[in-house]
């Protein structure tokens, strides 16, 4: 279908080309093919929000255990270099046996990994927690 | 095309679809799609110049107002909303996926002016320069693109941008002036094109200008 208008002779050519566009006529199942998507927008639930007030804590937490493993590695380093601050308590002997054993990250993991199953099991509204508290 | 065609005193037939939908009946949606499928395919066309893909954006822009069909507060009409949230969307799908297109520098012009008309026919020309729209920076282009698309209109086109008339004014002059120095046969041809749609007007034209009876 030609969309041809009427040209003003005081108008420039350019606002002629410009208007004087060919129609584009919608395909047979264009219509049903929206009514579909829209079906099945319909029939999709609606998307969950991300609840940031349940995420929050955990994204903190894992700040904080962020932080302490660089002081922990920071900390770690500097022991090493001037030899263990408490070389002979059995404070001592314990704490070269975990930091041997890399004990601290982990731990670190651990815990960030009990968190997060924590914070997944209460935005998924599990009704059984009995096993996690 | 009358886009905004909402007469004052007649029932809104878009306004009585809308609230059907919004009280569940789903189907109601499917007169509105009926009404505005041709108005949006064609301007989803205009952004992109592929006909597929046209009716891609256009369904998407369909579902995008489903799904924001409550945040029409119907201070303005309902095609203003529609052309809105469809401008949106192609301008976003654009940005995701940009159309294949020659550059300003690259688009087809012939090397001398006076064989222009012998190498290009009008439809060509004319084609190239629609097509030579989209090749120009965006904040042209789509002011471009939705004057002409609402018929020269130029409030309908701000508010389809959602920009002050003034904005939307300045923009399309430098767009359009881009245009013309890209193409300078739109200058040259359009006597000649206006004489051949109009001999009457335009032979009346010359002769006053020559200062002449007619």
């Amino acid at each position: 279908m030609n969309h041809q208008p009427e040209i003003d002779p005081n108008s420039e050519i350019l606002d002629y080309v410009l208007r004087s566009e060919d129609e584009l006529l919608p395909t047979s199942g264009f219509c049903l093919s929206v009514m579909q998507a829209v079906e099945e927008e319909v029939s999709t639930p609606a998307p969950i929000k991300f609840p940031w007030m349940w995420a929050l804590p955990g994204i903190v937490a894992m700040i904080a255990a962020f932080i302490m493993v660089i002081r922990y590695a920071g900390n770690s380093l500097k022991t090493s270099a001037s030899e263990s601050s408490f070389p002979s308590s059995w404070l001592g002997q314990i704490w070269l046996t975990l930091q041997h054993l890399q004990a601290g990250p982990v731990f670190l993991t651990l815990a960030s990994a009990y968190i997060c199953l924590v914070l997944a099991r209460r935005i998924a509204g599990a009704e059984n927690r009995s096993l996690l508290f | 095309m009358s886009l905004n065609s909402t007469l004052p005193h007649q029932p809104d037939p878009d306004l009585d679809a809308v609230v059907r939908v919004l009280a569940g009946d789903t189907q109601a949606f499917a007169e509105i799609v009926q009404r505005w499928q041709g108005p949006l395919i064609n301007l989803a066309w205009r952004y992109c110049r592929e006909r597929g893909r046209a009716e891609e954006m256009a369904q998407e822009a369909f579902v995008r107002a489903w799904r924001g069909l409550s945040q029409w507060r119907r201070e303005s009409s309902f095609s203003t909303w529609l052309f809105s949230v469809a401008a949106n969307v192609y301008r976003t799908e654009l940005r995701k996926i940009p159309t294949i297109h020659l550059s300003l520098e690259d688009s087809p012009e012939p090397s001398h002016p006076f064989t222009r008309d012998v190498e290009m026919d009008s439809t060509a020309r004319h084609e190239a320069v629609r097509r030579a729209v989209l090749a120009l920076p965006e904040e042209y282009r789509e002011p471009i693109i939705l004057f002409y698309f609402h018929e020269m209109n130029l409030t309908a086109a701000a508010s389809t941008m959602g920009i002050p008339e003034g904005t939307m004014k300045a923009r399309l002059s430098r767009g359009r002036a881009i245009l013309k120095h890209r193409f300078p046969q739109l200058e040259e041809g359009g006597s000649r094109l206006k004489a051949q749609i109009h001999p009457a007007t335009t032979a009346e034209s010359v002769a006053l200008s020559k200062g002449g009876q007619l």
